[in-house]
């Protein structure tokens, strides 16, 4: 079997193997989750997924290493043009690429149905709030942590969320918001890549493309996390602008292309 | 890329040259120096040109400090820097310029025959060339001190180190300290005058200036306080290792313990993860706290960071015996080895 045809069929080993371990890994993640949604310890759920992270992360390394300790050399051994030889490179950078983005995706589903799961058992389990001073009730507000309200004898009334409340929020908060913003992490990551695969120094276009695809990404996962951190609802272009703040700094101000059109940040 | 892989990146080259040049003595001919000018030097520039320019002139192969001064070794860390790195702390074409200019180098191979010389010269002035490598990886980390301390001067004169309903970052770090040291919630805050609504506010406003700080200035104040707070075993090498870092110099404390066998404990969490295990347990198993845990890597971060560069071959037989000892130990972990080209 020539060198490339062995290179496809070890990539689709690879491909096949990480989808099989991410089904089965979903299985029984599922199945653990659905014994903890109305309470308990969820942490056995992140170490099993930390386990099969390190599982994927060796598959998809495997891919490059693979390439460098005997695939290019086979490849050119065997009288290929180089073109080829790069073309098959790329065809391997890309699946890894794609089995990361896979990989993901994976461990934010099944902490974001953790979470989901909670939440539902916890607004089951929510009770009126009950004013000590005169006795008024009110509907539990929204939120994840304490809440004081002044009632209207003027006694202040505190919204306690109980554990199940507060682990929804302390297990969802980064899932669900990013699984709210999947398409836009996924248009960031492909920017990024781009950039770089560019190498320094690189056109202006890859340089904006990749700021405009981070800019989309932060104003939507920001918005979506407001839901669990109110106080980020409050100033989102000034929450954006800090998280881009090292970009520029340290990525943006060093492209040539970039200070030469006079830093153009979007903001 | 694990840290000695990184170590090993940005000095390797280095090495190879001062060695090569050390052995040459003045003359500095070598026909095969121009092979790996750059390869490994760990920095960003071209260095397939490189390559070809060497094949181009024997320039490079010239014994030549220009106008250098191997007893202002910090000035030449500098220029080495900006010849060659992009990026953040790396140089421009105009700030390559200006040092061509200032030290009357002619071009690219000039430059690199200079680099060459005064390493050679700094390698016989301290002994080695590892030393040099290591007075060269201080040199950098002092660099990165200053920018975060700019960092955090600029955090604070924006407002961000604030105290937030009354309680300062140190406060609110020494206060988390305790929690996860164990003390109970309700009467630390009963002792601290704070009810547990304001605290809630707190944290979440601390977390929330600390998730938008892409400059990490907060986590790092946040970071010296929960240590300085400390009351883990581990405490005080922790508080030796920040003001050491702090200061760019050399802790004064010897470590509580050998590289190998800390290599051994990120060993032992490693595989713990690879298998899924508790964290915590792991480290419960190796008789340490997460306290004692982030004390310690804190200490034998800084002290390898000072260390390493000069005894790299030691640390590098030492991680091969330590991985093999691993691997024996947890046969069955790796998996999908079936794989192959």
């Amino acid at each position: 079997m020539s060198a490339l045809a062995r290179w496809d069929a070890f990539l689709a080993q690879i491909q096949g193997r990480h989808a099989q371990v991410r089904a089965d890994a979903e299985a029984e993640g599922r199945a653990f989750i659905a014994t903890v949604a109305g309470g308990g310890d969820y942490l056995p759920l992140s170490h099993q997924l930390g386990a099969v992270k390190h599982r994927l992360q060796d598959l998809e390394r495997k891919i490059m290493d693979t390439w460098h300790a005997q695939v290019d050399d086979a490849i050119l051994g065997e009288g290929n043009p180089v073109a080829v030889r790069d073309a098959a490179c790329a065809k391997g950078i890309a699946i890894g690429h794609a089995l990361e983005d896979a990989r993901d995706e994976f461990e934010i589903g099944l902490m974001a149905e953790l979470a989901r799961a909670r939440y539902a058992a916890a607004q089951a389990a929510l009770r009126p709030i009950v004013c000590g001073g005169c006795g008024a009730t009110y509907q539990p507000p929204h939120a994840f942590r304490m809440i004081e309200m002044a009632c209207a004898c003027g006694a202040t009334v505190r919204y306690d969320p109980d554990e199940l409340m507060r682990s929804a929020g302390a297990i969802g908060t980064h899932p669900i918001s990013q699984q709210a913003a999947v398409a836009e992490w996924r248009a960031m990551v492909a920017a990024d890549r781009a950039r770089r695969a560019a190498r320094s120094p690189a056109p202006l276009h890859l340089i904006q493309a990749d700021e405009a695809a981070q800019i989309a990404y932060w104003y939507r996962y920001l918005a979506a996390r407001a839901w669990f951190e109110p106080e980020l609802g409050r100033d989102p272009a000034m929450e954006v602008q800090k998280r881009m703040e090292q970009w520029y700094q340290y990525t943006a101000d060093h492209e040539a292309a970039w200070v030469e059109a006079g830093r153009p940040r979007a903001v | 890329m694990g840290f000695l892989d990184k170590l090993k990146g940005m000095f390797g080259g280095a090495k190879a040259k001062a060695e090569q040049a050390m052995g040459q003595g003045n003359h500095g001919h070598n026909h095969d120096h121009g092979h790996d000018h750059g390869h490994d030097h760990g920095h960003d520039h071209d260095h397939g040109h490189d390559h070809e320019e060497a094949h181009a002139t024997d320039a490079a192969d010239q014994f030549d400090l220009a106008g250098f001064n191997p007893d202002d070794e910090e000035a030449f860390f500098h220029a080495v820097q900006q010849m060659e790195s992009e990026g953040m702390f790396g140089g421009t074409d105009e700030s390559r310029a200006e040092i061509m200019s200032r030290y009357g180098i002619r071009d690219r191979m000039h430059w690199q025959g200079v680099r060459d010389s005064v390493y050679s010269v700094l390698a016989r002035k301290h002994g080695s060339i590892e030393e040099v490598s290591q007075r060269e990886m201080n040199w950098r980390m002092g660099q990165m001190q200053r920018q975060q301390q700019a960092n955090t001067a600029g955090a604070a004169a924006k407002g961000e180190l604030n105290p937030v309903e009354g309680i300062t970052l140190e406060k609110w770090a020494a206060m988390n300290a305790a929690i996860v040291s164990g003390a109970n919630v309700e009467d630390m805050l009963k002792a601290n005058g704070i009810d547990q609504g304001k605290w809630e506010r707190a944290s979440a406003e601390w977390n929330a200036r600390m998730a938008r700080d892409t400059t990490f200035s907060i986590t790092t104040v946040y970071g010296n306080a929960f240590q300085a707070a400390s009351q883990g075993k581990y405490g005080n090498y922790a508080r030796e290792a920040n003001a050491a870092r702090a200061a760019n110099r050399e802790m004064t404390m010897e470590p509580p313990m050998t590289i190998e066998q800390y290599w051994e404990l990120l060993y032992e969490q490693d595989y713990g993860s690879k298998q899924g295990k508790d964290p915590i347990a792991v480290l419960k198993a190796s008789g340490l706290t997460v306290v004692d845990w982030t004390d310690l890597s804190s200490y034998m971060g800084y002290y390898m960071n000072r260390t390493v560069v000069r005894n790299w071959q030691q640390f590098n037989e030492m991680h091969e015996r330590v991985k093999a000892k691993f691997a024996a130990k947890y046969p069955g972990v790796t998996s999908d080895v079936d794989i192959r080209f």
